[in-house]
């Protein structure tokens, strides 16, 4: 038997695998009891879904709303993983007893579920034995700081979906077990939504500082009740989350687990789920008498489970079927397609002559670009650095690609919007973008370091914790005098840490859990900056700034090469140099260490990375004898320009602590 | 289904939570047959019985005595209420089946739970059931256990009922009555014993044992905890790998605690008491919740409420049997972690003796049952979906990650021995450190000697003398001073790694703390104290606070921190070795100032280092190119340069071979003393001669001399100290200067090594007026002055005009 012959022919079978995938499953079980866990059910989906025209047409789905229209259907969402959970155990299948009518008892599939669905005269057989089987369960966050370019590129389609949706759901309330309030909130949350998707793109396109604003004068009454919502989702920045929701991610065990995937999710790694969004089902809600046992259970044992923290009203259940991990460096629409291939697979672009041409000619319109807006022509070649920038080696101790940039500009405020501009600019290239305002506020109270809440077993996020491929501007420019307290300093350690070791140490309380990561980050300081880079430069006082609006109205086409050449530079394969240029490099820091014995290894590491990065810029598979003595010559007018403000010692000493690794 | 996979570890929900409700349940029923091959149970239980029995502990040589017997002395001590904990040992249990019955460990294993209740069942019919006397009822006041005060209270109730009669028949003794009504009243067992007199025992002695016998359940005369602990070579399981066929087997798990429960009564048999009838209702609590009796069920009542509602019952306390529960949390350690993942946590039921064995913060082994069990509660509405799971704990023992205390595994022991046999093995274990950082030859070695350390002697008045070797490591930014440190603290087993700058709050020597809960002061131990018996890596030592660096001169030479602080005086033990990195005063070292200048250290403080190197950094054309290729390798190969296919080892291996060359205790031979002494002499002279001296040599050098010595020689395995271990000593003295000596002396001339040497011999021919030496004297000199043998080789070979060496090495002339 095969599922052809349940359903008529392959397209039904199509039809019904993305009107009610759980049916299907059950088909399948049906067909042959050893399907349940060998890795059949994963085969049928696969098959089905690496057709891309089925695939696009599984709707992506990001808001509560969403997930409630899409009850049992089979959907996709994209999404960063914010904590793996401690795995649960499941029966295989469970057994439904008919009261009336022993014979019609049924054996169904646990898996992909939450709930059993009981007609009035059936009771559950809680004496059945089965196997147990593992499942993995992660909480998931949209994907944070992700530009608006990405999302709309997404969601042409669904955007429409989403507002036919919205205002028939709007009215739907769902039922809330913790009380009226969060249900205020979800009101409020929804009314948002609708203002959100009616003023659309326009308000969402550029978070600078000024929408953020009028944003926030707009939501100023529900304020509070908008960071208890990111506090509840966990989101690590407030206030980025387009109302989008949280998902508690459940992973089966498909086959047998040989390579042991359960195990194999990390957090801050982006992936594609598909599956269904199970039922919630408001009609358990607890009667006071529960609440007094559970409350009395409390005090006896720990709290709860990490799942049952989560208040289910806010967070949809998502059952996984299939999946596949994202490359944090590709470009999101290379992502969208083929399901098949899985893209996370390192296969390095290899520059040939074609691309090598593109590189070459999109760099020149690029730097004309940054130039447009920052005249500043030596600061835009090390901003372009700081954006292509990927970390490509990060084994113990070494750390090869970080490229963290200071922009330390003049106490003028003809200047004083740079941040701004570059905030811009960097939300139109990048995928993901975000700017800090360090402030002494922000440092004392904001959440930067994640660490683990024992008492609700779960990661509290904060700033740092943010997908690989994450540009961070830290504008140290809003910084005024005030007192800070440990915690800041704490802060500001880890801040340093990121931008000198790309790792964030998350605090479980006992040990530190060291995380690599890759946020390519810029710090922007008057003067001496706050948080050390690895490598600082100097804005010429003269330099002239655009205003950050009129930074939107450059063409699309133009901005989408620019986003390519981005994309394409950081996943490029990129050959050691030959011999003669590597004796010629080695000589090099030779002979500068003689006239300057203050020259150490780190100056040369630092070397090496730059001029790797400028040769990939142009398009280049290695690094030419002319390209090291380009790097040096630009190096050259850093550090000019930086004497003209600094005294050159702070400079070394920054540079010195900001390379002390490696070797 | 298949039923072929129907594994009894992987038998769901109910019946597993069956198995959940504890180790102390048995059931009236048999035993229900788990697994595939249809075990017999009975037999099962013949075996165990056997086994507790007869296995004979082949450790104790007296064959014949009870202690041989292990089970049964244990049994014995129970029956004598000595201890309540029996614990089998599943290598016992390995070692007495024969091969053909050997899977019985196998079974017990995956299947603790049932086994746990098999051997209950074969101990309740070898422990003698306790005769309830009557002759001394004292012996039932005092205790605790519910037993006895149901006996004595039972007693009491006799005792009353004989009075009354007694009463009736007399109308005597009113004195008497009235202490026992006070007696009765107070069901407080601690009530004054003495009322008890005499008269009364000798009338309740009239009572024959056959009126005692007591309906009690099993379950209350039991008193015993029993535990299975896993075979001693069981590995310990990452808690992420505890999976679902896991379920119902013994594990064994090293984690952190995370957090702890108060320790809370758990009911195993309620009693309760019916206000119509009298009669006593048993209840045998296996879960975690139960549903208490309201009717009356004992036979009285049943038949004399015909037509009327049988009597409601109350349930007592004092008579209901409780035992310890505590729950803790366990998350993985950060080592075993993967990289970029975050740690897993599992919850831990711990019962009876075993609770408040842990405290949150400390790392513990733990072997237990890990069990499923049914959500409760709100949660229970998804009860036929998922499970719950804990792990019953069977056994905790705390770490202590001393080197003494590390556990070495056979194989590993075995690769240190062989290794051991290696002649360069001290230079490949000095290399093995940091392997990614480049050269520092010298330093590693100083490094290596500071983790396997001297011996601390303890003199018969009370003082101590410290064999822990403290390291500076001063030299300018960018050497990889932090890098070093880093590592250290990961070799070693007790490593922590601090700022002096950074450090704050409790701060590097400890802090008086207000408890949040209690409002009392409690002393919170700062890095120093945690590194006890260990190694203490502090950063930037130079800047560190002017407090924390007065406590340290303290632990660096006694080893202790004092603290008279908020009405708490108190000495804490800080017996660490202690590696610091310091930045010369200006930044870089500046040559145009004197060492002092440079160093901005109270000279104090580095007495009190046994070794002082000092890096720094110069163009040198030589090392420069290695440098410039190591960094241009790494960056196109990205990983580090494997020099001349040296095998690094593991830190798993520096730290098995450190902890064994702990073991040993090298004495100085008397005829090395001389030796030494004269060493120290000479050094004392050099010092002298030199205008600005680097260090300042006084009688701690030589003791730091001797420790490294003593290191050096743990490092061979040696029982003895030679000559060799003082003159590597004196050479790591000499090269830690090296790179100031080399600088000074380039300044003033490039000196040869050669030349020197011709220098060190020319003077001592000088000094004795002699032109013919003995070669092991002049040796000697010259090599603790940190020079090798090959360049004493190079010297004779090139001098040979000059300075003759006659063929057989004894005698040198001068020519």
């Amino acid at each position: 038997m095969t599922l052809i012959s349940v359903f008529g022919d392959w397209n039904n079978v199509v039809k019904e695998t993305l009107e009610s995938p759980l049916k299907v499953v059950n088909e399948l079980f049906k067909i042959n009891n050893e399907n349940i866990n060998n890795g059949e059910i994963s085969k049928h989906f696969g098959t089905v879904i690496s057709d891309d025209d089925i695939y696009k047409q599984i709707p992506r789905i990001y808001t509560i709303s969403d997930s409630d229209s899409s009850v049992g259907k089979l959907v996709k969402i994209r999404v960063m993983i914010q904590d793996t959970f401690d795995p649960q155990f499941y029966p295989a299948v469970y057994k439904i007893i008919n009261k009336d009518q022993p014979e019609q008892s049924r054996i169904e599939i646990a898996k992909f579920r939450d709930y059993v669905d009981l007609a009035q005269n059936e009771v559950l057989d809680v004496n059945y034995e089965c196997e147990t089987y593992d499942k993995a369960l992660l909480y998931s966050i949209p994907i944070p700081c992700e530009n608006h370019w990405v999302y709309k590129d997404n969601n042409i389609n669904i955007n429409q979906s989403n507002n036919n949706n919205i205002n028939s759901i709007g009215k739907k309330k769902r039922q809330l077990e913790d009380g009226i309030e969060k249900e205020e909130e979800i009101k409020n949350s929804e009314n948002i939504d609708i203002k959100k998707s009616k003023s659309q793109i326009e308000s969402m396109k550029v978070d600078d500082g000024k929408s953020n604003e009028t944003m926030g004068s707009r939501l100023r009454g529900d304020s509070n009740k908008k960071v208890d919502m990111d506090k509840i989702y966990n989101f690590p920045i407030s206030g980025d989350n387009r109302n989008h929701t949280g998902f508690l991610i459940n992973i089966y065990q498909d086959g047998k687990d040989e390579n042991d995937v359960l195990n194999s999710f990390k957090i801050n790694d982006i992936y594609e789920f598909v599956g269904v969004v199970s039922k919630f089902s408001p009609e358990v809600p607890m009667d006071a008498k529960e609440k007094e046992l559970v409350s009395l259970l409390g005090t006896m044992n720990f709290d709860l489970d990490q799942a049952s923290v989560i208040p289910e009203s806010l967070v949809p259940h998502f059952h996984v079927i299939s999946f596949r991990p994202i490359n944090p460096y590709h470009h999101p629409s290379d992502i969208s397609l083929p399901f098949s291939k899985n893209p996370i697979k390192d296969t390095k672009v290899k520059i040939d002559q074609h691309l090598s041409e593109f590189l070459q000619n999109t760099r020149k319109e690029l730097m004309n670009y940054l130039n447009r807006h920052v005249s500043d022509s030596l600061v835009c070649e090390y901003l372009l650095c700081n954006i292509i920038s990927n970390i490509y080696s990060q084994n113990s101790g070494m750390n090869l690609g970080n490229f963290s940039l200071n922009i330390s500009i003049p106490n003028q405020s003809s200047l004083s919007r740079l941040p701004e501009v570059i905030q811009t600019l960097l939300s139109n290239l990048t995928t993901r973008s975000h700017k800090f305002n360090m402030t002494v506020d922000s440092l004392n109270y904001g959440n930067i370091v994640p660490y683990k809440d024992h008492e609700k077993n779960r990661i509290t996020s904060g700033l740092l914790q943010l997908p690989k491929n994450t540009h961070l501007i830290i504008d140290e420019t809003k910084l005024n005098e005030g007192k800070i307290d440990q915690i800041a300093l704490k802060n500001i350690k880890a801040i340093q840490f990121l931008t000198l070791l790309q790792k964030v140490e998350y605090d479980f309380e006992y040990h530190i859990i060291e995380i690599p990561t890759d946020i390519q980050t810029i710090s922007i300081s008057y003067g001496k900056p706050l948080v050390p880079c690895f490598s600082q430069v100097h804005l010429n006082s003269n330099t002239v700034l655009t205003e950050p609006k009129s930074i939107n109205d450059d063409s699309d086409a133009i901005i989408n090469s620019f986003r390519r050449f981005i994309c394409t530079i950081m996943n490029c394969q990129f050959e050691s140099s030959n011999q003669e240029v590597t004796k010629y490099l080695q000589d090099d820091f030779i002979n500068t260490r003689q006239i300057k014995p203050d020259t150490t290894q780190d100056t040369f590491h630092y070397w090496l990375t730059l001029s790797r990065l400028l040769a990939l810029s142009f398009g280049e598979n290695s690094v030419s004898i002319s390209r090291w003595d380009y790097m040096k010559n630009l190096e050259e007018k850093r550090l000019q320009s930086l004497s003209t403000l600094l005294t050159s010692t702070t400079t070394t000493t920054t540079k010195k602590k900001s390379t002390t690794k490696t070797k | 289904m298949n039923p072929k996979s129907k594994a009894p570890t992987k038998t769901f929900a109910k019946k597993a939570a069956k198995n959940a409700a504890g180790p102390y349940k048995t059931s009236d029923t048999p035993f229900i047959p788990l697994g595939r091959g249809f075990i017999d149970y009975d037999e099962e239980v013949k075996k165990c019985t056997r086994f507790l029995l007869e296995f004979q502990d082949v450790r104790v040589s007296d064959k014949e005595s009870l202690e041989s017997f292990k089970y049964k002395s244990m049994m014995k001590n129970i029956e004598d209420r000595k201890t309540k904990k029996f614990d089998i040992e599943l290598d016992d249990v390995f070692s007495y089946f024969s091969l053909k019955e050997i899977e019985i460990v196998e079974r017990i294993e995956r299947n603790t739970i049932t086994y746990l209740r098999i051997f209950t069942k074969a101990l309740d019919s070898l422990l003698k059931i306790p005769e309830i006397s009557t002759h001394d009822p004292n012996q039932y006041l005092d205790s605790e256990t519910v037993l006895d005060i149901l006996v004595s209270q039972r007693i009491e109730k006799l005792k009353n009922d004989k009075q009354f009669q007694q009463q009736q028949q007399q109308q005597k003794n009113k004195k008497s009555f009235l202490s026992v009504n006070n007696n009765k009243n107070s069901d407080n067992i601690d009530s004054d014993n003495n009322n008890n007199d005499e008269k009364q025992d000798s009338n309740i002695g009239q009572y024959s044992t056959n009126d005692m016998k007591f309906d009690f359940p099993t379950e209350i005369i039991r008193r015993y905890e029993l535990h299975i602990l896993p075979r001693r070579d069981t590995v310990s399981l990452p808690i992420r790998k505890i999976k679902s066929e896991h379920i119902g087997a013994l594990v064994t798990l090293t984690g952190i605690v995370t957090r702890v429960t108060d320790v809370k009564p758990m009911v195993t048999v309620a009693l309760y008491t019916c206000d119509q009838c009298d009669a006593e209702i048993f209840q045998e609590i296996t879960a975690r919740e139960f549903m208490p009796i309201v009717m009356c069920t004992s036979k009285d009542c049943a038949q004399n409420s015909i037509g009327k509602s049988a009597g409601s019952l109350t349930i007592q306390t004092r008579g209901s049997k409780f035992i310890k529960f505590q729950e803790m949390k366990i998350q993985e350690i950060a080592d075993q972690v993967p990289i970029g993942h975050t740690p897993r946590t599992t919850k831990v039921f711990v019962r009876g003796e075993l609770t408040r064995m842990a405290s949150p913060g400390d790392i513990v082994t733990l072997a237990g049952v890990f069990l499923p069990t049914p959500y409760t509660g709100h949660r229970a509405i998804r009860a036929g979906l998922l499970a719950d799971t804990y792990i019953e704990a069977m056994k905790i023992s705390q770490h202590k990650k001393t080197y003494e205390q590390l556990d070495l595994t056979e194989e590993m022991s075995q690769q240190v021995e062989l290794e051991a046999q290696n002649e360069d093995i001290y230079e490949k274990l000095a290399r093995s450190i940091a392997p990614e950082i480049y050269g520092h030859l010298d330093i590693k070695k100083s490094l290596l000697l500071m983790m396997i350390g001297g011996t601390s002697k303890q003199m018969k008045d009370g003082m101590s003398i410290r064999g822990d070797i403290n390291i500076c490591l001063m030299g300018d930014p960018g050497v990889a001073k932090s890098q070093l440190l880093k590592h250290i603290c990961k070799i070693a087993p007790r490593g922590i790694y601090t700022s002096g700058k950074g450090s704050s709050g409790v701060g590097l020597t400890a802090a008086v703390i207000r408890d949040s809960v209690t409002g009392d002061f409690v002393l919170e131990g700062g890095s120093l104290v945690l590194a006890d018996m260990g190694i203490c890596c502090i950063d930037e030592f130079d800047k560190m606070e002017d407090a924390d660096r007065t406590a340290i001169h303290e632990v660096m030479e006694q080893q202790t921190i004092s603290i008279a602080k908020a009405g708490i005086t108190t000495t804490l033990n800080a017996r660490t070795s202690i590696l610091a990195a310091a930045n010369p005063a200006y930044g870089r070292y500046n040559f145009k100032k004197s060492p002092d200048e440079n160093f901005n250290l109270p000279h104090s403080l580095l007495s009190r280092f046994d070794l002082l190197f000092l890096i720094i950094d110069r163009p040198n054309i030589e090392n420069d190119r290695r440098l410039a290729q190591h960094v241009t390798h790494v960056h196109q190969k990205q990983q580090a340069p494997k020099e001349d296919s040296f095998e690094p080892f593991s830190s798993e291996f520096i730290r098995a071979y450190v902890s064994m060359a702990r073991k040993y205790n090298p004495t100085v031979p008397r005829d090395l003393t001389e030796y030494i002494v004269e060493a120290y002499v000479t050094l004392r002279k050099l010092e002298l001669q030199t205008k600005q001296p680097f260090t300042y040599t006084t009688a701690r050098t030589l003791l730091g001399i001797l420790r490294l010595a003593q290191a050096h020689a743990r490092c061979r395995f040696a029982t003895e100290i030679s000559r060799l271990d003082v003159e590597e000593a004196m050479r790591l003295l000499h090269s830690s200067k090296a790179s100031l000596i080399e600088e000074r002396d380039k300044k003033k001339q490039t000196v040869d090594p050669l030349s020197s040497i011709y220098n060190i011999i020319r003077d001592y021919s000088n000094k004795y007026q002699t032109r013919s030496m003995e070669y092991q004297i002049i040796e000697t000199k010259i090599i603790t002055r940190g020079f090798t043998k090959i360049q004493i080789d190079q010297f004779f070979e090139s001098y040979q005009n000059v300075v003759n060496l006659n063929e057989s090495k004894t005698n040198i002339n001068l020519l």
